[in-house]
């Protein structure tokens, strides 16, 4: 692929280090994207074509990178780049590479085998960690501006998450270089609606097109309006986006119902939410497009995810994962159809005094309870502190146990008021009413 | 940038042959000039032929006129919008749903044939069944090149070679060697899910030339390399005797590239009319390929000699 800059170019960083452009492995509507040797090792160059290359996007960089952030999620930019030999007027900026592990949405659309080890319960924990991210943005009181399905990668592995591009992400209040990409834009912006300008709220919206996508795989807006539209242009796009959008699974209006047979995914998918989900889909696709105070905060989006995903359900007939609703009755397997069986769960007491947190965690084989569990409201999920894993009875088919993966011991307490010490490595007994206690004031009471 | 020019910007080459060993072609094509000569637009389709897709031929040209409609359309929407770089993203981002259009437009098309002349016979009892697309499975590449924008569309094999004066040809959207016969088609269901998308910015001072062919041709050489390298003879021919001598001579190339495919072969490219000798301009039909004569194919190390 040929781009602006010629292989083998030096460019010269703002601390006089020299960069060595390589090939250009990706383009993008601001600009250009190579791989780039530097002095501290392998890099990527963004290069911004001539008409984005300007005073007020230099500015930003300069502010983003002027933060220093060093969250992990983020792909942020380190160091302004300029062209020493003048061969391209403008500037770029240098960010650390992307680690092959994590793929682009497209790839999950078009089921790549790339993506082949993504699950339910790996797309919940992608959805976790991007709307954590971008609420660390937004407490800082920086609105990224331009989230759409270009920017965010994921590890279908995992389900660790890490956003590309963060070039545009201002100060609340600031101006910024780009609106946002329209078919994930707020549709007041979409508009030019007087007095709407991209910020947190508006980043809302699109937080919400970029969930749906993830777990439907499919734009929220185009259904059957789309389809009879020749070429989604300007005129086009302002329509379905901003002046007359309509969710494809309105409740009151079903003129942008998915067609069967050409967008059958998205109908399928669907079905696979738990109502606790698509209550929150309608309610920011319907008021929330008039109403921005409707749509879901983050803080919303990370409380629904986090119990959908305590309560996930495993298909004893297919072995498949599936979503289930907190509190809910079994659905059907999405896969086989066949009913699920509700395994027992644990219900949890975090904090102390009388102030305490409850959750519910149903205890599916090789489930997993993590620190985030025993806290009342912790900064982040992080699925690396892994605290205990429900294991099956190595002689008995079908008893299950939570075993202590922590470095602290636990105790049980049966129904009888007899205790027993579980330190690290050993099997706490899962029977109905009996109570582990984790430490810390938090306690978990077992039910059938 | 976008506004009709005095002279084209672009001048065309499309030539398109029928596999050695079919008794017709499956293979479908376009090539012609668009915003009066501002941009570019090039398909190509290749039905897959067998028995089961034993209405290919139309599936194939169902699905260039599927694509020319959608990205005349958006060469419109860009032409609307002044060749602004700044608002490219919206142009993107038009780009990436169009493979949805296309394909809404080729299954509407096929349904309605369908409906009036089922492939697999009129049905006798019980409700109707729903369109059969197996039959009119075919490919389609698509480019749209206005301005400095090149656009890309790509679904099932086939072959977009972008060709400049620095280097080696490039392949935005080669991914490799196919496996095996299975390519991805316009008759799966939720086709456009598969449809790769590229753009770029064409810088200026390149003269960048676009092929794009089916894969009838890439499979007559003896492995990709040797196609890269007839794209890059076919730019350095251009070059130096001008367009028309191509035009003259690309039907000879093909017919031998189908001797060894046995496929139907298509090529069709766009370069930039002020760098490259000129010959007839506007919309082309496939050049008729002449009586296959003995020569040195493309098959080979030089494949464009005579």
């Amino acid at each position: 692929m040929n781009g602006i800059l010629p292989e083998g170019h030096v460019l010269q960083a703002e601390s006089g280090e020299k960069i060595t452009v390589g090939r250009m492995f990706g383009a993008g509507g601001q600009g250009e994207v190579y791989l780039a040797q530097t002095p501290g090792g392998e890099r990527a160059v963004k290069w911004y074509y001539p008409a984005q290359a300007t005073d007020l996007q230099r500015r930003i960089l300069d502010s983003l990178i002027g933060l220093g952030w060093s969250d992990d999620r983020f792909l942020w930019p380190q160091s302004v780049v300029v062209d020493p030999q003048r061969l391209s007027s403008g500037f770029g900026y240098v960010m650390a590479l992307r680690p092959d592990r994590f793929k682009d949405l497209p790839a999950l659309f078009r089921r790549d085998p790339s993506v082949s080890a993504v699950n339910q319960r790996t797309l919940l924990i992608a959805a976790l960690h991007t709307v954590e991210a971008y609420q660390a943005l937004h407490a800082r009181g920086i609105a990224y501006r331009d989230i759409n399905w270009g920017n965010i990668f994921f590890d279908p592995a995992t389900g660790e998450i890490l956003v590309c591009d963060n070039d545009n992400a201002v100060f609340e209040s600031e101006a910024a270089a780009i609106a946002g990409t329209m078919d994930f834009m707020a549709p007041e912006l979409v508009r030019g609606h007087p007095g709407a300008a991209p910020g947190t709220q508006t980043d809302l919206h699109s937080l919400a097109v970029l969930l749906f996508m993830l777990f439907m795989n499919h734009h929220p807006f185009q259904g059957a309006l789309a389809l009879k539209i020749r070429c989604l242009d300007e005129a086009a796009q302002r329509k379905l986006y901003g002046t007359r959008p309509v969710f494809v699974f309105d409740p009151d209006d079903t003129t942008n119902r998915p067609v069967p047979g050409e967008q059958d995914t998205v109908l399928a998918t669907w079905r696979t939410m738990p109502p606790v989900l698509r209550k929150l889909f309608v309610q920011t696709f319907t008021r929330g497009l008039t109403d921005p105070a409707e749509r879901v905060r983050e803080s919303q989006w990370r409380i629904a995810l986090s119990s959908v995903l305590d309560s996930v359900l495993r298909c004893s007939t297919c072995d498949k994962i599936n979503l289930g609703e907190p509190g809910g009755p079994a659905p059907e397997c999405w896969k086989c159809a066949r009913p699920l069986a509700l395994p027992q769960r644990l219900e949890l007491l975090t904090g102390v005094g009388s102030v305490r947190g409850r959750r519910e965690v149903r205890l599916i084989r090789d489930g997993r309870i993590y620190g985030y569990h025993l806290v009342s409201d912790p900064l982040r999920h992080d699925f690396d502190d892994v605290v205990g894993v429900v294991t099956e009875h190595p002689n008995k088919r079908g008893v299950f146990g939570l075993t202590n993966r922590s470095r602290t011991a636990w105790s049980t307490r049966r129904p009888d008021g007899t205790s027993q010490p579980v330190p690290p490595g050993r099997t706490a007994a899962l029977r109905q009413g009996i109570t582990i206690e984790f430490g810390g004031g938090t306690e978990g009471v077992v039910h059938i | 940038m976008t506004d009709a020019p005095d002279s084209p910007h672009w001048a065309l080459l499309h030539a398109a042959v029928k596999g050695s060993h079919k008794k017709y072609s499956q293979d479908s094509s376009t090539a012609r000039l668009v915003l009066g000569g501002a941009g570019a637009l090039l398909a190509v389709a290749d039905g897959h032929g067998s028995r089961a897709h034993h209405r290919s031929d139309l599936g194939s040209r169902w699905a260039v006129e599927a694509f020319t409609a959608c990205a005349l359309a958006l060469a419109e929407d860009v032409r609307r919008r002044g060749g602004d770089e700044a608002r490219w993203p919206a142009v993107l981002a038009a780009a990436r749903g169009l493979p949805q259009q296309i394909v809404h437009h080729w299954w509407t098309r096929m349904a309605l044939h369908e409906a009036n002349s089922p492939a697999g016979g009129a049905w006798t009892s019980g409700p109707p069944p729903g369109p059969d697309p197996i039959p009119y499975g075919s490919t389609l590449v698509g480019v749209l090149v206005v301005g400095r924008l090149l656009l890309c569309w790509q679904l099932g094999d086939g072959d977009v070679v972008l060709v400049d004066e620095t280097g080696e040809p490039s392949l935005p959207l080669y991914d490799g060697p196919e496996l095996g016969d299975e390519a991805d088609s316009l008759c799966q269901a939720e086709a456009w899910r598969q449809m790769r998308v590229h753009w770029q910015r064409l810088p200026v001072d390149r003269h960048t030339g676009v092929l794009v062919s089916t894969d009838g041709l890439s499979k007559s050489f003896a492995d990709h390399a040797g196609f890269v390298s007839f794209a890059a003879g076919l730019r350095d021919r251009a070059r130096d005797t001008g367009l028309d001598r191509i035009r003259d001579h690309l039907p000879d190339w093909l017919t031998q590239a189908a001797s060894y495919s046995g496929d139907d072969s298509t090529l069709v490219g766009a370069f930039p009319a002020a760098r490259y000798a000129l010959g007839p301009q506007g919309a082309t039909e496939p050049q008729p390929a002449a009586e296959q004569r003995h020569m040195a194919g493309p098959r080979g190390t030089e494949g464009t000699s005579t």
